[in-house]
């Protein structure tokens, strides 16, 4: 089963386009449409640097710190046979900057979506050459950090070796993990999605646009209803989830 | 007080519109020929409390003048603080703005408002032109004073302003730096659905019929959402955004307004209110969530119908709509009996052709 993705993407940018908040989305998505267009023509699409409206300031670190601006970029593929996505990797940057003292901060938070279908020796024994994960990777999962992340911090990046600075300061860590099992996305639905997190606020003005209601609103029958319906199959649960037993 | 000038190229006719318009002493309009107002113009006295403009003038004796033409002139002596600031609305037969607009936008800027003459032998039609004319007349006068914020013309605290109101609006209405230049999206504010909705589209979101006997009752918890700002009292509106948080906080709805059919949204509302009737969506307007009006009823009919926008057909503004006004569309049925209206969405009438037998 197929669908008209570029057209509804140009349909919720129509409606984006009604909140000065999300009108740089909008933009972004027009920018590209005819990009998505030729694209979708193989039944995939990618965008790069899609803005997105920064995240309400609340509960930020580091304290004092500023938003300057959020994008995201992703790669979504589908295959006709498939009811769920075979690719559908979505990273999203925040930027800001904090101004301490005499030295500027560059700050950056890197989250992503991601899926494991599209490389299915990471669930294949390692003796058949694959390289299984040793972690659960259920099948869609919310996950911190990422490549663009470890390429924002592999220089000049504080706390860090060598360090400039001395004395005893704390600072905060990052893990690979969790691995937290989503909700598949296709683009529609993932930009939804980032909305809802980041601003609360916006998110509820624009679910009363009926316009972007009605997208939204197919976009989950589409995805969300045969993935409800393959969660009643126990080997798709073990897939989407991981290791559970029953 | 000033009175109100009506220009048009028809003196028996402009006499009895002025007649049927004014309202004892309170309100004044005036009857005034071409010929008249192009003197009266080039006056340093001239100064009225607005003007009614009609559109065609061609059964004026002399040179021929244009209402969108010398409406436009007026708006350059206004810029250039030649005429004092004053509304210009323009006021005609549906029939001749067609024929001499039509689709044609290069004037839809000029007007403050734009009232058709057909139907005004109806008194109730009479009273609310009437009452849009003084409104517009008051967002004039305050706008005249020195120094005056857009939170105390809306008379909305600045936080509300900020989750009920649009960045849009505030930075297309600090543009202007003359008085119509800053009444204009004021105005289109107050006719247009969009941050402020009437009592009709207020009932059709809420799924209600307005005739109700709990009705009223509702209104009244609603207070806290109506608008109380310059002119309220003669355009009667509600902020849309705080009717949806009114939804979601107060009643603590799990789906938003827009999302529950009308179904949900009377039982959600029978909860908390008596006495209240669903809404019943009127023949040729499909679906079950009604949020817009249908223009098409109202342009021929004067009518105000509801709309489901999903199960509805959209129509092409003849100018572009900024974001915080709704976008306009045609109830289904009603688009289906008017083929030959290009403004109609192609797209739309394709998509819902499947249900076309049913209409």
């Amino acid at each position: 089963m197929t669908f008209p993705l570029p057209d509804e993407l140009e349909r919720l940018s129509a409606a984006l386009r009604r909140e000065p908040a999300t009108s740089e989305t909008a933009d972004s998505i027009d920018t590209n449409l005819g990009r998505f267009r030729s694209q979708w023509t193989n039944l995939e699409v990618r965008g790069d640097a899609l803005a997105l409206p920064v995240p309400r300031n609340q509960g930020l670190h580091p304290i004092g710190c500023e938003l300057q601006a959020a994008f995201l970029d992703f790669q979504f593929v589908w295959k006709e046979e498939e009811q769920l996505p075979w690719r559908a990797e979505y990273q999203i940057r925040v930027e800001g900057s904090l101004e301490a003292g005499n030295a500027l901060f560059e700050l950056q938070d890197h989250w992503r979506l991601d899926t494991d279908m599209y490389a299915p020796s990471r669930r294949l024994p390692e003796q058949d050459g694959a390289n299984p994960s040793k972690e659960p990777h259920p099948l869609f999962h919310f996950q911190r950090g990422g490549h663009a992340q470890d390429a924002f911090a592999a220089t000049g990046f504080l706390p860090g070796t060598p360090c400039m600075i001395e004395g005893y300061w704390k600072g905060l860590m990052q893990s690979p993990g969790p691995r937290i099992p989503m909700l598949p996305l296709d683009p529609i639905l993932a930009i939804d999605f980032c909305l809802s997190q980041s601003d609360g606020l916006i998110w509820r003005r624009l679910r009363n646009l009926p316009e972007y209601l009605s997208v939204i609103e197919d976009a989950q029958k589409r995805l969300w209803q045969p993935f409800f319906e393959k969660l009643q199959e126990i080997a798709f649960r073990k897939m989407w989830l991981g290791p559970i037993l029953a | 007080m000033a009175s109100w000038l009506l220009i048009d190229d028809s003196p028996e006719e402009a006499a009895s519109y002025a007649q049927a318009l004014s309202d004892g002493d309170t309100f004044i309009v005036e009857p005034l020929s071409v010929n008249g107002a192009l003197s009266a113009i080039g006056s340093d006295k001239f100064s009225p409390a607005g003007v009614l403009m009609d559109v065609d003038l061609s059964n004026e004796i002399g040179q021929q003048q244009t209402g969108p033409g010398i409406s436009q002139d007026m708006r350059v002596a206004q810029q250039k603080q030649t005429l004092p600031p004053f509304p210009i609305v323009r006021f005609s037969l549906r029939d001749k703005v067609l024929e001499n607009i039509g689709h044609d936008s290069s004037s839809d800027d000029i007007f403050d408002l734009k009232i058709e003459k057909d139907g005004l032998s109806d008194d109730s039609l009479r009273r609310s032109v009437r009452c849009k004319l003084i409104g517009v007349r008051q967002i004039y006068d305050v706008l005249g004073n020195d120094g005056v914020e857009l939170a105390d013309l809306l008379n909305l605290d600045p936080e509300l302003w900020m989750r009920w109101g649009s960045s849009a609006f505030e930075s297309d209405f600090e543009v202007g730096d003359r008085v119509h230049l800053r009444a204009s999206p004021l105005i289109r504010m107050m006719v247009h659905p969009g941050l402020l909705i009437d009592e009709d589209i207020l009932a059709f979101r809420l799924g209600i019929d307005r005739t109700s006997t709990g009705w009223s009752k509702l209104l009244e918890s609603l207070d806290e959402y109506k608008y109380e700002g310059v002119a309220g009292d003669c355009f009667v509106r509600w902020w849309a955004r705080g009717i949806e948080e009114w939804w979601q906080d107060k009643l603590a709805a799990d789906a938003p307004l827009a999302g529950s059919n009308i179904q949900q949204r009377t039982e959600m509302l029978a909860k908390s209110f008596e006495g209240l009737k669903a809404l019943t969506m009127p023949k040729g307007s499909m679906g079950d969530r009604p949020w817009r009006y249908c223009l098409l009823t109202k342009e021929l009919h004067q009518e105000v119908i509801p709309v489901d926008p999903s199960r509805a057909v959209r129509i092409k503004a003849r100018s572009p709509m900024p974001s915080w006004l709704d976008p306009l569309y045609a109830a289904f049925g009603i688009a289906l009996q008017n083929p030959g209206d290009r403004r109609l969405d192609k797209d739309d009438l394709k998509r819902l052709q499947p249900f076309a037998r049913n209409q």
